[in-house]
């Protein structure tokens, strides 16, 4: 069934197929790109400002919304777990301005300092990103990771479940998670439910808003901008089911890729590869035979699997220096840029059918 | 209950603090907390919290000038709630009509049994027409549609909020006739106490309301 708004739960919260988005974390190098390129497409509207539909962050770290693991949302067991919504200062706040006026008008040039000031005109005291590289571990084992998250898409979106207006809905045809804005009522059910705070408030509209999956593209074939401008080509997409395309061979084939936080019950379908570590030194700084990420952090992240993938890994690193070949390294580094794509390898730059000459 | 007939212009007639409002007829309306089974269907994570419904409440006065209802409802709330950051919520009130002779109040009538709201939120510009034919199905229209207008007050520690409407208008919504009987019902969201939604105390009935020939 296609969605109607007045459609039982269990059809708005079902598809036929689901696209899907792997992240390699050996890889993201935290550069923003994705989160840009979303930025620059889906959130440039009145009331969106603090939107980042993509965002990367340090782990650890508060994160963005701050603290969002601590705001609830998802399941316990069957049952919905509670949650809150997040503040406007828990996204940094509102639009930065300099204090261009002060220090070029107002004859305080001597005394005031051109500075970013928050909406309230105060200097930031937290922002999106601002404990980036601060990380944990102690010296000489200290350690982060960079970790790009958006809306999983989930197969069991608690979001859909917790509108009662069934405004919220998955696409029949590839599982993407929409907000329909006309039947949008603002009553923010949804992110309190969303155990990964991807659903937003839009103060002025007075309605919620999520990461489309760049659907408009991806009805033209065209992957969504955060995978395709990913620099790091950290990132591969395509249907979970395409045996052909890199997001199966990843999830299913090699089970290499895991969702984070797989105990909100919420089934995401955005896959981490996650990352090996350096190895950690001893107080004299020797070289120890040990993983500088905690492991217990890794499993907290990504769930008890985490030691299986990581000795997968490292299996097949071994057998690639050792002169074989590995079909696992070669999906990850994956040489043909467009190969990463599931087939969604449409130019934007393009018209639909329009060759790259 | 009584829409007393009068004679004052429209835009005395949606006046808070018009004369007429000390002389009218006021009612009491008991409201209780929407009970959450009927939610159950449309939102799980609405029903599984039941921490709602704690004014209990609202003080009705309606009259009449021949073309135009107006209606003031009153409650108790020590601080007015806006939605001034992204986790706050509104205080709000609607006011609410039967469409078809056997809608149901409880569950905002139901498919083929339609129900027409008037819904006021505190910091709108204005307020909200609205029509459902059952839980999580109603629809909320521009209030020029139906030349619907709200005022409000916030003093002492309770709301005052009067509605204007003309008796008839076009678009399928509440139509009254002095000397005929319609039903009326009411809820109330406290915004303070994340109210919105089912999540609200509510009159759970149609009362009758009757405008004066
Ligand atoms: S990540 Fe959150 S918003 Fe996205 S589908 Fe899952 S529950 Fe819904
Ligand atoms: S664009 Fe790629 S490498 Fe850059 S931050 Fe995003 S996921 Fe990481």
């Amino acid at each position: 069934m296609t969605y109607s708004p007045a459609g039982k739960k269990s059809t708005l919260m079902t598809s036929r197929r689901q696209l899907a988005t792997v992240i390699d974390l050996n890889k993201c190098l935290a550069c923003q790109t994705c989160t840009v390129a979303c930025k620059g497409l889906w959130t440039k509207h009145p009331g969106a400002e603090h939107m980042r539909f993509a965002n990367v962050t340090n782990e650890p770290g508060a994160g963005y919304p701050r603290q969002w693991r601590k705001l609830g949302g998802g399941y316990e067991g069957a049952k919905p777990r509670p949650g809150r919504c997040p503040s406007l200062s828990d996204y940094g706040g509102g639009p930065r301005r300099f204090n261009h006026e002060q220090v070029t008008r107002q004859g305080a040039g001597q005394r005031a300092h051109l500075q970013l000031l928050d909406s309230d005109g105060e200097p930031p005291t937290w922002g999106y990103n601002w404990d980036e590289e601060v990380g944990g571990g102690a010296w000489p084992n200290p350690y982060y990771i960079n970790l790009p998250r958006k809306c999983n898409h989930c197969s069991k979106p608690a979001c859909v479940d917790a509108c009662p207006k069934g405004a919220i809905y998955k696409r029949e045809s590839d599982g993407i998670v929409l907000i329909d804005q006309d039947r949008c009522s603002g009553h923010r059910f949804c992110i309190e439910a969303c155990p990964y705070k991807a659903i937003y408030f839009n103060p002025v509209t007075q309605k919620s808003e999520k990461c489309i999956e760049c659907f408009p593209r991806v009805d033209q074939g065209i992957a969504p901008a955060c995978n395709r401008q990913c620099i790091g080509r950290a990132r591969h997409y395509g249907y979970l089911d395409d045996e052909s395309g890199d997001v199966y061979k990843l999830v299913e084939q090699w089970r290499v890729a895991l969702p984070l936080h797989p105990e909100y019950g919420t089934l995401p379908n955005v896959f981490y590869v996650p990352p090996l570590s350096p190895q950690a030194f001893d107080p004299d700084g020797k070289l120890l035979d040990e993983m500088r990420i905690p492991m217990e952090h890794l499993v907290e992240l990504f769930g008890a699997e985490v030691p299986r993938v990581l000795t997968t890994l490292q299996a097949e690193i071994a057998k690639q220096k050792a002169g074989e070949s590995s079909e696992l390294i070669d999906l990850l580094v994956g040489r043909v840029w467009l190969d990463r794509f599931g087939g969604f390898t449409g130019d934007p730059a393009h018209r639909p059918g329009e060759r790259d000459e | 209950m009584r829409a007393s007939r009068i004679t004052a212009a429209v835009e005395e007639l949606g006046s808070v603090d018009a004369g007429f409002w000390a002389s009218a007829a006021s009612a009491v309306v008991p409201l209780e907390p929407t009970p959450m089974a009927l939610v159950e269907a449309v939102s799980p994570r609405m029903a599984s919290r039941t921490d709602h419904g704690a004014v209990r409440s609202l003080r009705f006065q309606a009259v009449h000038n021949r073309s135009h209802l107006a209606i003031r409802v009153g409650w108790q709330m020590t601080e007015a709630n806006t939605i001034d950051d992204l986790d706050q919520f509104a205080d709000a009130v609607a006011v609410m009509f039967p469409l078809h002779r056997d809608a149901v109040a409880l569950t905002m009538g139901a498919a083929g049994k339609p129900v027409n709201a008037w819904y006021w939120r505190a910091g709108d510009s204005a307020p909200f027409d609205v029509v459902a034919e059952g839980l999580g199905t109603s629809s909320r229209r521009d209030s020029k549609l139906t030349a619907l207008s709200a005022q409000s007050r916030h003093a002492e520690g309770a709301w005052v909020v009067t509605f204007v409407r003309p008796l008839v208008v076009e678009a399928e919504a509440a139509r009254f006739e002095p000397g005929v009987r319609t039903g009326v019902a009411f809820s109330v969201w406290d915004g303070g106490r994340a109210e919105r939604a089912a999540h609200k105390s509510s009159s759970l009935v149609f009362s009758e309301l009757e405008l004066e020939a």
